[in-house]
């Protein structure tokens, strides 16, 4: 096959600088293409919510390259971590065959042994204890076929709806949010909305290392206007804050306070769309929306920019700043969030409080201005926010607790009325206190890592290993924090050994092509998950061969709600690069602008307005009225720090795939305590030391690192080392609504070790 | 037009994050990395002077980044 000499030139030029910093590998990928062996298949990145198109090189039946998807929303780009990720594949820890734990060692086992037991030890606790003793915990990373049929088995097959899913960690305030003030989930914009805005305000986010690419968009909104305004809030300095025209660096727990009092400038500076609040809102309360635009006028006086101030200890005059900037009128202002505001107890809350301000300006549903929640995993949206797949939701906005909801879901999924239990399962924490407390027999755990991800960790580990508790653990690596304690564990594919659907942050659904066979004798969650309802006697229920099977009823599933895409056939997702819901129809492009009129086909061409909250009561959003309230447990004289927690750039979530390339094992993989150079100073620690930090729920020693990025008294620690669990100490105290447990802020006291 | 590959030198532990901060940039394409401090990229632009420029840029933008180092230069121009 002959290549151009531009082609030529490019791989001669990529030859000689991959050779100059020493990586063979790549120099053998390049090498390939030039002889046109290598067959690309078209895939999404395998990591976080940003959801990049890329395209895997196969060369001899192994994955040997990606590149960039040029026609998909990242225009080709790729982070480190996504172009690096052809080492996840074969690494030394891929478990290839099923393991079982006799006389406290693994011994590895056939499949059917495996699931034998598996299977037994389930009936046996279905039949002794009734269906609520067992229950699932899955992923964001789980494809949407796989976490559908699990939550199908489940809830309409055993009937027990334990079905749990780490976006609960992740995702939920934003979620909860987002269904409190429109009605139902998902952002209504879309990553184009960055190209058009006028402010970008950032707030609990580091998207440089959280969400790389999206955050690169950013950038370049910003050099090619000049006008545009970057804000970002977040008690520390990180690579996100470089970009800033405005950082502000609040105490932790005052966020609330701060978007309180930039409401109360736009207000008082006459900022608001006043006919967008007649027409579009009603203001709320609690749970009741019984309020007036007078009542929350009046609430919003608290809030003095000068009095906000210094409870966060910024400055009165760059919250004003902040807020004339959004609210200027003609100005178009989008807000991205992520962690930071998800995971604490008052999650759900700050999310509300970041509508508001979009809400009372009207700058919403037009390209440039929207609240656009980010997320953590690649299909957190797709697969079980969409998919109905926690413990109180069916799929596509149906919710347990409705007796309409659960008759529809049971006539789809053929079985007789009342299969379906009324009552919702356990949310996450509670799922494993209830194994904890030996409630919970039976817990099968799919494609995640709740052995270091929990908050409050040990207790949970101490749960998981209980007498008498089996967990089953399908998993594409071993040993990981959680497939050591498991019972079972399954060796399960990973990512370009299977094909299924992500929906990443944007309302983009992807399909993910297989590229290999799976790596030894691993299969995909679905085939394992079809295999264990065989086994229960559920055959019938989950009767599908592919993930095609599984999609097509999906399409029926999500057919008349507001999640409509029955438009999505597997062929146009594979002729594309990513679809928006809602798309009713094949013929339909998909919708950029949900909620307004002429782009959302569920938004009727004569509606008098140009926006339509169709989901919540008389098509009006809600903005509400929600104090200030602190964090859960704040400094003292016994343990005198705020510790947070966060991601980095080289590392994903547990580190489970990140510390297999060799790139990024070498990067950043140890957690390292952060300190201020005063706090460092006071305590008589320098770079290098190690130090014991304490919480009232654990200890972990880390190495210490001094910078002036973290703030006087707040000690930081990235998330991702297996060996010193920086959610030992975390608190899992939970938000009332959201079930979201408080990652994000906890005290604790520090010792020289 | 010009077609280069670079090393980009930057401090120790710091690749991953510009490599992030470099991922859009018009023209360059990241090949590989050390997982340290070095780079591997292809660089496309008009000529050799612009190679130059987008070097001092990179210096002068990133203060992590400690070094822009040509390894191989080729002429695109079809014969
Ligand atoms: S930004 Fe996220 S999705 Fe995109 S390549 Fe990086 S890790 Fe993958």
């Amino acid at each position: 096959m002959g290549v151009s000499r531009r082609r030529f030139l490019e791989i001669t030029a990529a030859a000689s600088a991959v050779g100059a910093i020493g990586s063979t590998r790549s120099l053998e990928a390049m090498a390939a293409q030039v002889g046109g062996s290598t067959k690309w298949v078209k895939s999404v990145c395998r990591y976080c919510g940003t959801g990049c198109g890329l395209y895997i090189g196969v060369e001899n039946g192994k994955v040997a390259s990606v590149k960039g998807d040029r026609d998909n929303h990242n225009v080709g780009l790729l982070c480190l971590k996504g172009f690096l990720l052809p080492q996840i594949m074969g690494a030394p820890d891929r478990l290839q065959h099923p393991l079982i734990r006799r006389d406290g060692k693994f011994v590895r086992a056939t499949w059917d042994e495996a699931m034998t037991l598996v299977a037994g030890r389930f009936r046996e606790a279905i039949d002794k204890f009734g269906p609520d003793a067992v229950g699932f915990y899955g992923s964001g990373q789980g494809l949407t076929e796989e976490t559908y049929v699990a939550n199908k088995l489940f809830k309409a097959g055993i009937r027990t709806n334990n079905v749990e899913g780490n976006p609960r960690l992740c995702m939920a305030s934003a979620v909860a949010g987002y269904v409190q003030t429109f009605g139902m989930d998902e952002p209504m914009g879309t990553y184009e909305d960055i190209d058009h805005a006028d402010v970008i305000l950032l707030i609990g986010s580091n998207a440089a290392e959280a969400h790389p690419i999206i955050f690169q968009r950013v950038v370049r909104r910003r050099e090619n206007n000049r006008n545009v305004k970057i804000v970002v809030m977040d008690p520390r300095v990180t690579p996100t804050t470089r970009i800033a025209d405005l950082h502000l660096a609040f105490k932790p727990g005052t966020d609330l306070a701060i978007l309180n009092a930039m409401a109360h400038v736009i207000v008082k500076e006459g900022m608001v769309d006043e006919d967008f609040i007649k027409t579009h809102l009603v203001f709320g309360q609690g749970t009741e929306t019984d309020k007036s635009w007078d009542d929350y006028k009046a609430f919003l006086a608290e809030y003095a920019p000068e009095r906000v101030a210094k409870e966060a200890e910024v400055k009165a005059e760059d919250i004003v700043t902040v807020a004339r900037w959004f609210g200027e009128k003609g100005r178009k202002a989008t807000s991205m969030w992520c962690m930071g505001l998800n995971q604490r107890t008052k999650g759900v809350w700050a999310n509300n409080l970041v509508h508001n301000l979009h809400l009372v300006t009207g700058k919403i549903g037009i390209p440039g201005s929207t609240p656009f929640s980010l997320t953590g995993q690649p299909n957190a949206c797709g697969g079980v926010r969409d998919g109905g797949a926690l413990s109180h939701l069916l799929p596509y906005g149906r919710v347990i607790a409705n007796e309409q909801h659960r008759a529809q879901m049971e006539a789809i999924w053929k079985v007789p009325a009342g299969t379906i239990q009324p009552k919702p399962g356990l949310p996450t924490i509670d799922l494993f206190r209830s194994l904890e407390e030996g409630k919970l027999k039976c817990l099968y755990v799919m494609t995640t890592n709740p052995g270091q991800s929990l908050p409050n960790v040990n207790r949970y580990r101490a749960a998981m290993r209980r007498e008498g508790a089996f967990v089953v653990v399908a998993e594409a690596y071993h040993p990981t924090r959680t497939s050591e304690l498991a019972d079972v564990v399954l060796p399960a594919a990973l990512w370009a050994e299977k094909e299924g659907v992500y929906g990443c942050a944007e309302r983009r659904y992807q399909l993910l092509e297989q590229a290999i066979p799976p790596l030894g004798e691993a299969k995909p969650d679905m085939e394992i998950l079809c295999d264990l309802g065989r086994r229960l006697g559920h055959g019938a229920l989950v009767p599908f061969k592919t993930p095609n099977d599984v999609w097509d009823e999906i399409l029926v599933a999500c057919k008349g709600t507001r999640y409509d895409f029955s438009g999505m056939t597997r062929e146009r997702l594979r002729q594309t690069h990513g679809l928006f819901w809602p798309m009713p129809t094949v013929g339909h492009p998909g919708t950029q602008l949900r909620f307004v009129k002429g782009d959302d086909p569920l938004v009727p061409a004569d509606h008098p307005y140009r926006i339509k909250f169709y989901a919540r009561p008389n098509d009006r959003a809600v903005v509400w009225l929600r104090p200030q309230q602190q964090a859960e447990e704040l400094p003292d004289a016994e343990y005198p720090f705020f510790y947070t927690t966060g991601r980095d750039i080289e590392h994903w979530h547990t580190a489970t795939m990140t510390r297999n390339v060799k790139e990024l094992r070498h990067a950043n993989l140890e957690s390292m305590a952060q300190f201020h150079p005063k706090d460092a100073a006071k305590l008589g620690i320098k770079q290098g030391d190690s130090v014991k930090l304490t919480s009232r729920r654990g200890e972990e020693t880390f190495r210490v690192k001094v910078t002036d990025n973290s703030r006087e008294g707040l000690i930081y620690v990235h998330m991702h080392d297996p060996d010193r669990m920086c959610n030992r100490l975390t608190n899992d105290v939970v938000d009332p609504v959201s079930r979201q447990p408080e990652f994000k802020i906890c005290a604790v006291k520090v010792a020289k070790v | 037009m010009i077609v280069a590959g670079v090393v980009i030198e930057t401090c120790e532990g710091a690749a991953s994050r510009v490599a992030a901060r470099l991922a859009g940039r018009p023209g360059l394409t990241l090949q590989a990395g050390d997982g340290s401090r070095r780079l591997a990229a292809v660089w496309v632009g008009p000529d050799g002077q612009s190679l130059e420029r987008m070097g001092e840029a990179l210096l002068q933008d990133d203060q992590e980044v400690l070094g822009v180092f040509p390894t191989f230069v080729g002429d695109d121009s079809e014969s």
